[in-house]
């Protein structure tokens, strides 16, 4: 069986992740908050112009912190719970027909970035089209190939190549 | 992470009021501690009450607060309140002793308010360092002195230009609670006495 997704490895590596951005939003946040203290109590009795530049300092860290910290923090909670959810979930076995790759990487329900993998399958003798998720962009495999594909969320984990 | 910009463009689609409500929570939250900051101290500043018909109390702060500027004076409020008006008593009883160092009141008021115990008797010493001309005319309440003689009805004052008085005599008087008047009050504060200076000016002729 060939692996593509390794859950407890990249689960490790996100909780990782998530434990940094923790850190950083906190580290953040303390030295705005000590830097804003600091203006204040050093700011002279005309403090009109400094008020003003630190609203906009304010303005700037949030759109920073939502930007550079909270997009990618909520990012890294999506893949954690995708992590997580998997020792609970139910794992499909599918045999599926390669039938093209696109390597476009698009963000799929759970939020993760995913490329498709075009496949079809046979389910009583009717012919299906499915698109699975693959996490690797450099996912390759010639079309035609039969394979029986290991998926949890609709998402490719690993693969056995069927004669 | 590879798509961060559609991240950001998802979050904002759906959460665009948080973009907006954020820095303006932050903007009032810094506003706020600046003016927590920055306000005057009791020491700082020198609120009056007047019992007149009107005042322009723009003027009057404007001067008091360059004559005083030097002294570290950063606020000067006035509350006027015309004695005519039905809700001068409450307005004098909340506002006027509780926040006032200085009082501007006419004969007919001190007489039915009875000032033991709100206002500052005057001592021979406050007299002779605040009070400079030996001819003042005062308000006697129980051989106490409470208040000295600011404008009689029959004068002209240089507060005039200020201040609309009643056709009454007008008594300048302070508080006993006043922060501002030395260790004269209730607090041993000997070096703020920014209301008495006050006083004394409000007394002069406006040089």
């Amino acid at each position: 069986m060939e692996v593509v997704l390794e859950i407890e490895k990249e689960q490790t590596k996100f909780v990782k992740r998530k434990k940094r951005y923790s850190f950083i939003l906190i580290l953040s946040l303390v030295l705005f908050l000590l830097g804003a203290a600091l203006m204040v109590v050093l700011s002279p009795d005309e403090y009109f112009t400094l008020q003003w530049i630190l609203i906009i300092l304010a303005t700037l860290y949030i759109w920073g912190l939502i930007y550079f910290i909270s997009v990618p923090y909520k990012m890294v909670k999506q893949y954690d719970a995708f992590y997580r959810s998997y020792s609970r979930g139910i794992i499909e076995h599918e045999k599926l027909t390669i039938t093209d790759f696109d390597s476009t990487i698009k963000i799929n329900k759970s939020g993760l970035e995913v490329c498709t993998l075009k496949t079809t399958c046979i389910d009583k003798n009717i012919v299906f089209e499915r698109e699975v998720y693959v996490t690797d962009e450099k996912f390759s495999l010639p079309k035609g190939m039969i394979i029986k594909a290991r998926l949890f969320r609709n998402v490719l984990l690993g693969y056995e190549v069927s004669k | 992470m590879k798509l961060r910009r559609q991240r950001f463009e998802n979050a904002l689609a759906y959460n665009w009021p948080l973009f907006l409500v954020l820095p303006v929570i932050a903007g009032v939250a810094i506003s706020y501690l600046f003016g927590i900051y920055h306000r005057p101290l009791p020491y700082e500043q020198i609120n009056i009450f007047a019992a007149v018909q009107d005042v322009d109390s723009d003027s009057l702060c404007d001067n008091l607060q360059v004559r005083f500027s030097s002294q570290n004076l950063k606020e000067v409020t006035i509350t006027s309140a015309n004695p005519n008006d039905a809700i001068f008593p409450q307005k004098l009883s909340v506002v006027g002793y509780n926040r006032a160092d200085l009082f501007i009141l006419p004969f007919s008021v001190l007489n039915d308010l009875g000032p033991n115990g709100v206002m500052l008797p005057f001592s021979e010493e406050l007299k002779d360092a605040y009070i400079n001309d030996d001819d003042s005319t005062y308000y006697v309440d129980e051989s106490l002195t409470f208040g000295v003689l600011l404008k009689s009805a029959s004068n002209v004052s240089w507060l005039d230009e200020y201040i609309d008085f009643l056709s009454e005599d007008y008594y300048l008087c302070l508080n006993v609670k006043s922060k501002n008047i030395a260790d004269f009050g209730m607090y041993d504060n000997a070096e703020y006495d920014l209301a008495l200076q006050a006083f004394s000016y409000l007394l002069g002729d406006g040089q």
